[in-house]
């Protein structure tokens, strides 16, 4: 449209002087001979030009009159938009065959004529009417351009939710696919998985469904019965998801176990800050936690598609109780930084004589060396220190490791056989739930016996090394005991308990003389005796652990296949009349069947179609008059032992798979009731290469700033602080942090939860907008 | 607002600014234990020469080290202001 009516314009321009020029030129010469002279006027394409200019004179043999003129703006194309050059062209002839030579040629260069009017006033006239027509245009093509932008903006504000409104749309019609359309094809039915908690639920959305849509017959729920496993689900917040998670990492519960998530909760940021007790790191963590807690909604909002950050992100819960902990054993070890704080009061004073210091210093440089004890009888005060590890040992350069080693050896065995124990306890719930009651038998009691006669009773020991054997010598346990040095050595105990060494009662002979090596003596009356008796009840839950089980259903089985023996002379008789009886029946019974249908069928046709068919339908109209969503409970099922696979009536007792399955059973229970206690030392471990790392980062590092004095010294300070810092949150918080967080984790899922976790289920997966917006709009960015 | 001498990146900024504020507390509170003469923090002093060393030298070893933290907690006090400068004038804000 701009095109054409720019193109107008400039014919009028060039007519306008054309026309005067030539009315000059041949005003004698035209109105005698009323010279015909007439003209074309229109467009063509600039390139064009010198073609049909050439055509035009050859044509018609130099007989029309073209003149030409540029048209300076760029016009644009109305079709496709592009931009074109184009001249006004203005032919005068004469002669009505030169006309439509003329013409012709112009169509064939497609050129645009455009009618012209003869006289000055005419075209004058023509003229002002397309420019006001272009004004007009104009105003309507600018009104079109913005109602255009209003509605694209309009719409830009909804295009978001309409895209909602269509994934959600899609995501019902994909679902509603998967039903089955009954025979009758007046239904869909589908089969789901949901919650019995959420049943009243569920009935109120469908019965809100039907009563929106408006439809007269209520849908109808059904509990069915089925022998496929559940899917597990478990509910979660956004507390409780990450432990979860940390559960579900190792496998999904079999539906109906016992989900170890809650316990998880506790103990597993509890083992960790065991490995990773510092106040120091644990602040750090707790406030790095504490940060993305407090600005969950900013960071969630932000999306950050960073894999690493979304990694602690998403586990900010656990990080915090994490941290927290870590604060917790940081104070119980008294470590912040590998420096320890006197909150309480050491128990502790120097109880060397300060002449005896000074004597020494004064003799110069090799005896300031020496290192000197601090004796108990005489530096201790009797009082333990409140709580947590006394600061005294923190300056202890001697001895510090063996203290802190032998304290933290000891409490990851507790701690350990405590987890432990608590596993196996927990499989005791989880064989009640199935009601299986050889398991509780032969499984759990067996292997609690196993555990207390040999772990227990390490623990109790520990224990009763801690309270009873201290470094004043006097009566302990009904012996006489001469000091620290006879204190028992519990490891090697363990060794001898196994062996069943004899060994010296007591730590001194008759005469009142130390024995030698009187740490391996016995060290309560009748040791010998009741570790005796604990290694046989162990060695004898072994058996059966291994082979009660299957011998007791073998049995049961064995008296199953028996009972059905002696029937077996009725059964026989039975079959005999029942082949009989099938023969009447299959010749008679079908063709009869047939007929009587044949005959209903007729008698509902007449009654006039409104009767939909098979039997189904006939249940629907029943529902019609309820007029409500309907629950039809199938009987309660009862709980069946998770897949063992030793089948009561699945099918005849595969004896060698109960064996092997048993076998395999016992001896991880056996064997890793050993080697998982063992494992728990890496409580130990982790937490002595924590406490060391951390120590070395101090004297290696930060101490050289104490090195230099004066404003140099201050200088120091300031950089290897941040030397010391950076290092302190990268390698102690976060490498260290990190195989901590390992650790922990391996703990939990082999040593705790090989103990009752079967983990063989399958996850809830409910259909749900939230989850499936979310996967669409990741697909959306990643593009 | 305009770049004014941009130094470091939103990231490099905002480690900065932790590590100042921490420098700050951690200084701050090591000058104090320094200043109280905590038992602890002895191995870490270091002294001239061997053989004894009066108590008034030790007494005067905390302190020096209690000011000479202090020090540092008031550089790290100057970094902090100057890296917060830097994240809000020259780097887009990332939280």
């Amino acid at each position: 449209m701009i095109a054409s009516s720019a193109e107008n314009s400039g014919i009028g321009d060039v007519l306008s002087a054309d026309e005067e020029e030539l009315s000059a030129r041949f005003s004698d010469a035209m109105s005698p001979l009323k010279l015909q002279l007439r003209f074309v006027a229109g467009v063509i394409q600039r390139e064009r030009l010198p073609a049909f200019e050439r055509l035009l004179w050859r044509a018609c043999r130099g007989n029309v009159f073209l003149r030409t003129s540029e048209i300076d703006d760029v016009l644009n194309d109305t079709v496709t938009g592009d931009p074109v050059n184009k001249c006004v062209f203005i032919i005068f002839f004469q002669g009505d065959q030169l006309k439509t030579k003329v013409k012709k040629i112009c169509e064939g260069f497609r050129a645009t004529l455009y009618p012209c009017p003869d006289t000055p006033q005419e075209r004058r006239e023509m003229s002002i009417g397309v420019m006001t027509r272009i004004e007009d245009l104009k105003t309507v093509l600018g009104q079109t351009q913005d109602h255009r932008h209003r509605v694209l903006v309009a719409a830009s504000k909804n295009v978001r939710m309409w895209l909602t409104k269509v994934r959600k749309i899609k995501s019902i019609y994909h679902t509603l696919n998967l039903f089955n359309i009954d025979v009758t094809q007046k239904c869909l039915i589908a089969e789901v998985w949901c919650p019995i908690a959420e049943l009243d639920r569920i009935k109120m959305a469908l019965k809100r469904g039907t009563d929106e849509s408006g439809s007269q017959v209520p849908s109808i729920l059904n509990r069915m019965e089925t022998h496929e496993a559940p899917p597990t689900y478990n509910k979660t917040n956004k507390f409780t998801k990450g432990f979860q998670n940390i559960v579900d990492a190792y496998g999904i519960a079999t539906y109906r176990e016992i989900n170890p998530s809650p316990y998880t909760m506790i103990s597993f940021p509890f083992l960790f800050a065991v490995m990773f007790g510092d106040m120091g790191h644990g602040v750090i963590m707790f406030l790095a936690a504490l940060f993305f807690i407090l600005k969950e909604k900013q960071l969630e909002a932000a999306r950050i598609k960073d894999e690493i950050f979304q990694t602690f992100f998403g586990g900010r819960y656990v990080i915090f109780l994490m941290g927290v902990f870590s604060i917790y054993t940081g104070f119980m070890y008294n470590d912040i930084f590998s420096k320890s704080v006197n909150a309480f009061g050491s128990s502790w004073s120097n109880s060397i004589r300060h002449e005896y210091i000074d004597d020494v210093l004064n003799k110069g440089e090799k005896a300031s060396e020496a290192q000197w004890m601090l004796v108990p009888e005489l530096a201790y005060d009797g009082n333990p220190y409140p709580i947590g590890v006394d600061p005294v040992w923190n300056l202890a350069e001697g001895n510090k490791l063996s203290f802190l080693n032998s304290m933290k050896m000891k409490m990851s065995v507790l701690f350990g056989i405590a987890q432990m124990t608590f596993g196996v306890l927990l499989s005791y719930k989880n064989f009640t739930y199935f009601k299986s009651d050889l398991d509780v038998k032969y499984m759990f009691i067996p292997q609690m016996i196993f555990l207390s006669s040999i772990f227990i009773y390490l623990c109790i020991q520990i224990l009763a090394k801690w309270l009873f054997f201290g470094s004043a010598p006097g009566s302990v346990l009904g012996y006489t005991y001469p000091g620290t040095n006879c204190a028992p050595s519990l490891l090697i105990g363990l060794i001898n308990m196994f062996m069943m060494k004899s060994r010296n009662a007591g730590f001194v002979d008759e005469a009142g003389n130390v024995v030698p090596q009187c740490w391996l003596s016995t060290w309560y009356p009748g040791q010998s005796f009741f570790e005796t008796i604990f290694v046989l009840v162990a060695i004898a839950c072994v058996p059966v652990m291994l082979f009660a089980k299957p011998y007791y259903l073998w049995k049961e089985e064995k008296e199953r296949r028996e009972g059905g023996h002696r029937q077996l002379a009725t059964i026989e008789i039975v079959l005999v009349i029942l082949a009989l009886v099938q023969v009447p029946i299959m010749l008679f019974a079908k063709p009869w069947f047939l007929y009587q249908r044949e005959k209903k069928q007729s008698r509902y046709s007449t009654l006039g179609g409104n009767a939909g068919g098979a039997s189904t339908s006939q249940s629907v109209r029943a529902d019609i008059a309820q007029d409500d969503a309907e629950v039809v409970h199938a009987p309660e099922q009862t709980p069946k032992p998770a897949g063992h696979g030793h089948g009561h009536g699945d099918g005849p007792l595969e004896m060698g798979d109960v064996m092997v399955y048993q076998a395999i059973h016992t001896i991880e229970f056996v064997l890793g009731c050993v080697s998982h206690t063992a494992s728990y030392l890496r409580l130990w471990a982790l937490s002595l290469a924590h406490a060391q790392l951390s120590d070395v980062l101090w004297t290696m590092v930060f101490r050289n700033a104490f090195v230099l004095d004066g404003y140099a010294g201050a200088v120091a300070t300031y950089i290897l602080f941040f030397i010391f810092g950076s290092l302190s949150v990268f390698i102690l918080v976060l490498m260290e942090g990190l195989s901590a967080f390992l650790h922990a984790l391996r703990l939990h899922w082999v040593e705790f939860q090989s103990k009752f976790y079967g983990g063989l289920g399958y996850e809830f997966a409910p259909f749900s907008f939230e989850k499936i917006l979310a996967e669409e709009r990741e697909a959306e960015e990643n593009l | 607002m305009g770049k004014i001498c941009p130094l470091m990146g939103p990231k490099m900024s905002a480690f900065c600014m932790v590590m100042s504020v921490w420098g700050v507390i951690f200084l701050g509170l090591l000058g104090v234990f320094f200043y109280i003469q905590a038992v602890t923090l002895f191995p870490d002093l270091h002294f001239e020469g061997e053989g004894k060393v009066p108590t008034s030298v030790i007494e005067a070893k905390y302190n020096e080290k209690a000011t000479q933290c202090w020090i540092a907690a008031g550089l790290y006090a100057v970094t902090l202001i100057a890296v917060f400068w830097q994240n809000k004038y020259n780097t887009t804000q990332i939280f």
